[in-house]
């Protein structure tokens, strides 16, 4: 008998339907679809429990928050769909006050719903949750689907925080949750919504901040595929809209520079650390390593993990080894040399990104 | 210069307020360099600098997030006033800025690098440049005398503040929109919020009041508009939801604050004539503001402000029929409330169902839980037709204003004339096929036009597209 009902209890724990993420019916059933969004700025809070209290991490908040923005806008363009980057982007923001002040009422708008979209997440299925058709407000593209907003909060603790966790009562470990949401762009109505605890680092892992992204959209359909209609649509009807990429795009164009991808407000670009995720399908040219001679002679197998960064045109810039058969280094960093990214850009910014790449050696064909 | 002699004032009226000073100086002294001692004296330990690095990096994060204010009128304006009131030598680590932010708190804060930011809300509360200028002068004593600093060294009142901000955050979360720009802070800068928040302690604050008080006397601002905002501060048009005192408007001991304040201005002014109040530069300066703060309220739940912007405006200047167009949003926006408060709202039993009911209802629940009571139907009677006779008259004034077009066109969908409701939006894009919000009302009007069985009347633009 016990283990039936421990049976059950699993089953329901690994259901997903539980909360944690919620699809509105007409989403899930493939009434509504969706394929074209745009990523509201993404909110980040960080704070640091100290023995004395939270401690405010505004720099690290700061910088959080584009590594996060790129790992989600990796992750939906897995799942087919399209990020219009140019209606919202710095540019756009910063020269009209209009649309920076309608961004900020409907982040403001959206933190008022995310009380009861946390509290009953579930009633995402029944349509209850909605920021009305002031979204339309927004200058967005006729053929632009959805807004996405994110929030993550974070509590960070230090080390003695820990210890002291262990001894006396209180949480030995750091919190992070992340919330992200869908909402339909022209009736403001909320589509899907997740809130996931982010397992490990929230500022240090990109890999573990990418997986618990894919978990949080694990029950987002795939986006329908683009019709003729909307590639007419997108193409001559609204000139706002020209930067909008797919993964299925970028791997078929050509590696030339898009005018349109501005170098940033600083002149010195940012570095930020991302998960592999992100450059997946940004790979305009791969170079395979040739296996060395003496190495393949001698057995030498095994993985080669590289450091890389990858520079504002998509160029590898820098390559570091991170471990590796000594054997096998040169010929997998001088291939890595020749590889070329598209430039990994957010809302019209472009950022010189760092991240760990493997290449397996095996001697079996 | 003008944060000079406060010790003066303070001896002759609150002997006892600065004993706890370390020193023996009075802490307001200015010496040759126009600043006063504890200024002069200052000097920045590593801890300080920390929180310099923090605010600086704050401010940053504020105006990205788009919460400052762009237009020139407003900042210019609070710059003009707030640079008369500081004293003539800028301290180490500061740079003067004065700016409003988009926030509807009536709250104003100053971070200790110089920026000084007054919000919306604040500012669509209190009536005239004296006002404000006592508000600025008082932000400009914290950071001429390093008050923030000298919080922040002392980390046992840090944790306190700490747990006191938690506190005020999760009561403030349920009174509404919730003060965002005070979460977000009080999140990222505990410190600063928990002085703005809770005051510095009791001796800042008294010193932040006589300093700012002396610097109106100097500029001849009349001292009983500087107690009579503080009044003002006190009574918004909204319920007070909150279980812990928040913001500017609830300094600890506002009530003694108003009562040496409005003891010095009559010792110090005893007749008003001649002074300065200046309600109409004022008032010119920051219309758009409130106007936005307005607008703000509105979609954040807080009708009742909305109303009260909106009938100061008309009020202000009767001859603007945009004005009369906001009274009209503000109204139907009401939904089935009264403009303001009334006393059974007031009850701490009617606090609590409130709180109760926002808890579990977002802002679209909660208004139409209020037109469900008993009186809701005829509150809303009330309203509609307030709202009706507002675009009326801002159609009067002017016959082709498109807004009032707009807002008619919501208030007859919202009593089901649809018919009437779908020729003013038409007339609203005919009017102004370039406003920034035609692409919204034109979804609308195709929402309006071809409904169809199930959908709500939003959701079938998309649904055709298909």
């Amino acid at each position: 008998m016990k283990p039936k009902v421990l049976l059950v209890i699993a089953a329901l724990l690994s259901n997903p339907f539980l909360p944690g993420q919620s699809v509105r019916s007409d989403l899930k059933s493939g009434k509504k679809q969706i394929r074209t969004l745009v990523l509201m700025p993404v909110q980040v809070n960080l704070n640091r429990v100290t023995l004395k209290g939270h401690e405010p991490m505004v720099e690290e908040s700061r910088d959080s928050e584009v590594p996060l923005a790129l790992e989600i806008g990796a992750a939906l363009r897995d799942l087919g769909y399209e990020l219009d980057q140019a209606s919202l982007s710095h540019q756009a923001l910063a020269k009209d006050d209009y649309v920076r002040y309608t961004v900020d009422d409907m982040q403001k708008r959206f933190d008022e719903e995310l009380r009861q979209l946390q509290r009953k997440s579930s009633d995402v299925r029944k349509g209850r949750f909605t920021l009305g058709d002031q979204v339309a407000k927004l200058p967005l593209p006729d053929n632009l689907d959805a807004l996405l907003f994110v929030r993550a909060n974070a509590h960070v603790l230090t080390d003695n925080k820990k210890a002291f966790g262990y001894f006396v009562a209180g949480s030995v470990s750091d919190t992070a949750h992340l919330d992200i949401a869908l909402v339909d762009a022209k009736t403001g109505d909320v589509l899907y919504y997740a809130r996931k605890k982010v397992e490990g680092d929230l500022i240090h892992d990109s890999e573990s901040v990418a997986s618990t992204i894919e978990k949080a959209f694990s029950n987002l359909p795939r986006a329908r595929p683009a019709s003729r209609e909307d590639r007419h649509k997108a193409q001559g009807a609204n000139a706002q809209a020209a930067v909008v990429e797919s993964a299925k795009q970028v791997e078929t164009a050509a590696a030339s520079a898009p005018e349109t991808i501005a170098p940033g407000p600083d002149s010195h670009p940012q570095r930020i650390r991302v998960s592999h995720a992100v450059l997946k399908g940004m790979l305009v040219r791969s170079v395979r390593p040739e296996y060395p001679g003496i190495a393949s002679a001698n057995f030498v197998h095994g993985d080669v993990v590289l450091r890389i960064v990858i520079d504002t045109l998509g160029r590898v810039a820098e390559v570091k080894v991170v471990s590796g058969p000594p054997q096998l280094l040169p010929a997998a960093t001088s291939a890595m040399k020749q590889w070329r990214y598209h430039p990994v850009t957010l809302n019209g910014q472009a950022f010189e990104v760092e991240t760990e790449i493997t290449f397996t050696f095996d001697l079996q064909p | 210069m003008l944060i000079a002699g406060c010790t003066v004032a303070l001896s002759l009226l609150q002997p006892s307020a600065l004993r706890a000073q370390k020193t023996n100086e009075p802490a307001g002294q200015t010496g040759p360099s126009g600043l006063p001692q504890n200024a002069r004296d200052f000097k920045f330990t590593k801890v300080d600098l920390d929180l310099l690095r923090q605010v600086n990096a704050f401010d940053k994060y504020i105006e990205e997030r788009g919460w400052v204010y762009s237009e020139p009128q407003i900042n210019q304006y609070l710059e003009k006033i707030g640079l008369t009131l500081v004293p003539q030598q800028t301290p180490e680590n500061v740079r003067w800025r004065f700016r409003a932010i988009r926030d509807l708190e009536a709250n104003a804060f100053a971070l200790p690098n110089g920026s000084v930011y007054v919000n919306s809300g604040l500012l669509s509360r209190i009536e005239n440049e004296a006002q404000l200028a006592g508000v600025m002068a008082h932000e400009i004593t914290h950071v001429v005398h390093r008050h923030a600093y000298l919080e922040y060294r002392s980390s046992r009142k840090k944790m306190v503040a700490i747990d006191l901000i938690l506190t005020a955050a999760s009561a403030a979360y349920y009174t509404g929109a919730g003060p965002l720009v005070a979460q977000a802070m009080a999140n990222l800068l505990p410190v600063i919020v928990s002085a703005t928040v809770f005051g510095y302690s009791r001796e800042l604050e008294h010193e932040a009041d006589i300093c700012g008080v002396e610097a109106l006397q100097q500029h001849g601002y009349d001292l009983r508009e500087f107690s009579r905002g503080f009044e003002l501060l006190r009574k918004g048009p909204e319920v007070d939801l909150s279980r812990a005192p928040v913001f500017w408007s609830s300094h600890p001991k506002l009530t003694d604050r108003v009562g040496y304040v409005t003891t010095m201005a009559e010792q110090l002014q005893p007749s008003s004539a001649g002074l300065l109040v200046n309600r109409s530069p004022y008032f010119i300066a920051s219309a758009d503001v409130m106007r936005d703060n307005a607008a703000q309220a509105m979609l954040l739940g807080r009708p009742r402000t909305a109303v009260a912007i909106a009938l100061r405006l008309t009020a202000e200047d009767p001859n603007n029929a945009e004005n009369y167009v906001l009274l009209g949003d503000a109204y139907r926006s009401l939904g089935a409330r009264t403009p303001l408060p009334e006393a059974a709202e007031l009850t701490d039993e009617a606090k609590e169902q409130a709180r109760l009911r926002m808890r579990k209802m977002t802002l679209a629940e909660y208004d139409k839980a209020l037109l469900e009571d008993e009186r809701g139907p005829e509150r809303w009677e009330v309203n509609r037709n307030r709202s009706q006779k507002s675009f009326r008259k801002a159609l009067e004034m002017d016959p082709h204003n498109a807004s009032a077009h707009r807002g008619l066109g919501y208030l007859f969908e919202r009593s089901q004339a649809l018919q009437e409701s779908m020729s003013q939006f038409r007339e609203y894009l005919e009017l102004a096929p370039q406003a920034r919000d035609a692409r919204q009302i034109k979804l609308h009007l195709e929402s309006l036009e071809h409904p169809s069985s199930g959908l709500k009347p939003q959701a079938q633009k998309t649904t055709r597209a298909q």
